[in-house]
């Protein structure tokens, strides 16, 4: 048991057996009958666990072992949970479908992530692309004929009969180009500590052009979520990359001025607090969805209703950003705690890796990597349960969406990649192609200068 | 199927859950602390009966005082694929290696252009290292211990 990979696989056949436990019992109490797919459910659950593993084990066999049976429980129980939703909400019949395709291109992405990226270093030399291409995505929604409107939120793109949100992609991309850069240019970030309160801000100047242009193409989209994720990334690497207290404080004061110049700007930033403050003022109107996964929470209290035994489907939204809600009113307090705990668990491991990344620029994006998934998770699951007001985005790996599903599969792959790399690094023998055997005399080539 | 089955059945579904959670804990703990590459318990016992197996950087002044273990092999050079990269125009790509053979530490250069160095002088062949000995490698210097 010495080998990660031999870990990982005994701990992926137990997320795939609760995976698998789950969704018979959702059907069971929802239908009272075992479900009738469960044999080709079992199939498709351990094909696509099977084959995620056995890509890590060729292409990163020192990974960490947790990340990979965490994912896998997370989305395994995002689908129970939208197959059984989908029973009960009208024209939802296609979502597990959908879901399930979503997730075999997340690990076929995943695969290729791992393929092409065979070292961190590379996407280190692809810095200003990673910078151009995350901005380009981020504006496409934007662009007339592509993109789209939904829900308030143009953060829609249609290529044909494709759907996606690039903005997912994007988060990625910019993560690489803020650690690409900040790993190279810490040391002058951080060194002017010395001289004078803030650094030159010519050092500064692409990282605040790249997260002040994002701010605003995502407040141009009323995409709160994002926007939200993005300014704390950007503040927690500045702060991790520099190691320089004054960046977090003055980075969360900035927030905190910028959320108050929003809510006295922007009228759909205000409804959002006052709701967030007191949903029972408008129960019937933009109340309705805090109100109702607030009675779902309670309806669930400690253990849940059971799967498939709750009304969850009363919630819009249920499928994506009300997730939370649906897993906290079936399986109580103690269940919802565990997908809290499934992501608190993959934030620490992302930040091992970071620890023991080979170079800077793997600390740095391995940090960056479990900042948006921790964060990004942080922010949904806290505005459903009113921590913060409700901003919407999807929890990661659990909510119904491709978008998503995908572009944090080639997270979790590029985490692996520094992890493999890590453990790699410091002793383990170095493959050459040139190895000469010890007690072989070397012949001095004599053209010593 | 009556509530208290089904009820039944959920509190096992939690308790898996829980018990999941477990063993991932386990499993990163285990990964933590059993690093695969590192010889366990090796390392206290030789250092009483013989060299610790590794080298501490002497010079340049930026790095002195770093110290690596030589486990296996580390290979030096200024390609990244070496274990100890070093920047410095003076050595070659694949310049040098350490390794350990048997209870023996050598060190072998590999075809260098500006040789590999042991106590001052430029070797010509594996070299078998004993505690002290200095080896230079262009403008870095290490001590074995």
């Amino acid at each position: 048991m010495r080998n990660p990979r031999n870990r990982e696989l005994t701990l992926l056949i137990a997320a795939g057996a609760i995976t698998i436990g789950a969704y018979a019992l959702a059907t069971l109490g929802r239908t009272a009958t075992m479900p009738a797919d469960l044999v080709p459910f079992l199939g498709v659950v351990l094909g696509l666990l099977g084959g995620a593993h056995l890509v890590v084990r060729r292409f990163a066999p020192a990974a960490d072992p947790t990340i990979l049976p965490l994912v896998a429980l997370l989305n395994g129980i995002g689908y129970v949970f939208i197959a059984r939703l989908a029973g009960d909400i009208s024209n939802a019949g296609s979502l597990p479908g959908q879901q399930s395709t979503w997730t075999a291109v997340g690990v076929v992405a995943f695969t290729a992530t791992l393929v092409f990226v065979r070292r961190a270093t590379m996407l280190d030399t692809y810095r200003w692309l990673a910078a151009v291409g995350g901005l380009v995505l981020l504006v496409m929604p934007l662009l007339p004929m592509i993109g789209r409107e939904v829900n308030g939120a143009r953060i829609w793109v249609r290529f044909g009969p494709i759907n996606f949100q690039p903005g997912e992609f994007a988060k990625i991309a910019l993560a690489v180009f803020i650690a690409s850069y900040l790993a190279e240019k810490r040391d002058l970030l951080a060194a002017s500590r010395s001289s004078s309160r803030l650094p030159e801000p010519r050092h500064l100047a692409p990282v605040a052009a790249a997260w002040g242009i994002s701010l605003v193409v995502m407040v141009a989209e009323k995409d709160l979520g994002s926007s939200l994720l993005f300014f704390l990334l950007v503040i927690i690497m500045l702060w991790v990359a520099t190691d320089r207290i004054a960046y977090l404080v003055g980075g969360l004061g900035v927030f905190a001025l910028g959320g108050w110049v929003a809510a006295g700007t922007f009228g759909h930033v205000n409804d959002r607090i006052t709701i967030w403050i007191d949903p029972w003022s408008d129960p019937k109107g933009d109340g309705f969805q805090p109100v109702e996964a607030t009675f779902a929470l309670a309806n669930g209290g400690i253990t849940g209703t059971g799967p498939g035994r709750g009304q969850p489907y009363r919630i819009p939204e249920i499928e994506t950003d009300f997730i939370f809600a649906a897993i906290g009113e079936e399986l109580g307090l103690v269940g919802s705690a565990g997908v809290l705990i499934a992501f608190v668990a993959i934030a620490a491991s992302g930040l091992r890796i970071a620890i023991g990344a080979r170079d800077d620029f793997g600390t740095l994006l391995a940090t960056a990597l479990s900042t948006l998934l921790a964060v990004q998770a942080f922010v949904i699951i806290g505005g459903v349960i009113r921590v913060v007001p409700l901003t919407g985005i999807t929890l990661p790996f659990v909510s119904y969406g491709g978008s998503s599903l995908v572009a944090n599969w080639v997270l979790v792959a590029l985490l692996l990649r520094i992890s493999h790399e890590g453990a790699t690094a410091p002793n383990l023998p170095v493959e050459r192609e040139r190895s000469l055997p010890v007690g072989a005399t070397v012949v001095d080539s004599g053209d010593a200068s | 199927m009556s509530d208290a089955v089904l009820t039944l059945l959920k509190f096992g579904l939690l308790a898996a859950l829980y018990g999941f959670f477990a063993w991932v804990l386990w499993a990163a703990y285990r990964q933590f602390r059993g690093e695969p590459n590192r010889p366990a318990a090796a390392t206290p016992i030789r250092a009483s009966t013989g060299p610790r197996g590794n080298v501490t950087i002497l010079e340049p002044p930026e790095l002195h005082g770093s110290t690596m273990e030589i486990g296996d092999e580390l290979s030096i050079g200024r390609a990244a694929a070496c274990t100890l990269t070093l920047d410095d125009t003076f050595v070659s790509q694949q310049h040098a290696r350490l390794v350990r053979r048997d209870r023996q530490h050598l060190v072998e250069d590999l075809g260098s252009t500006n040789g590999t160095f042991v106590n001052r002088e430029r070797i010509t062949a594996p070299v078998v290292l004993r505690p002290g000995d200095r080896v230079q490698i262009g403008s870095t210097v290490m001590e074995f211990a």
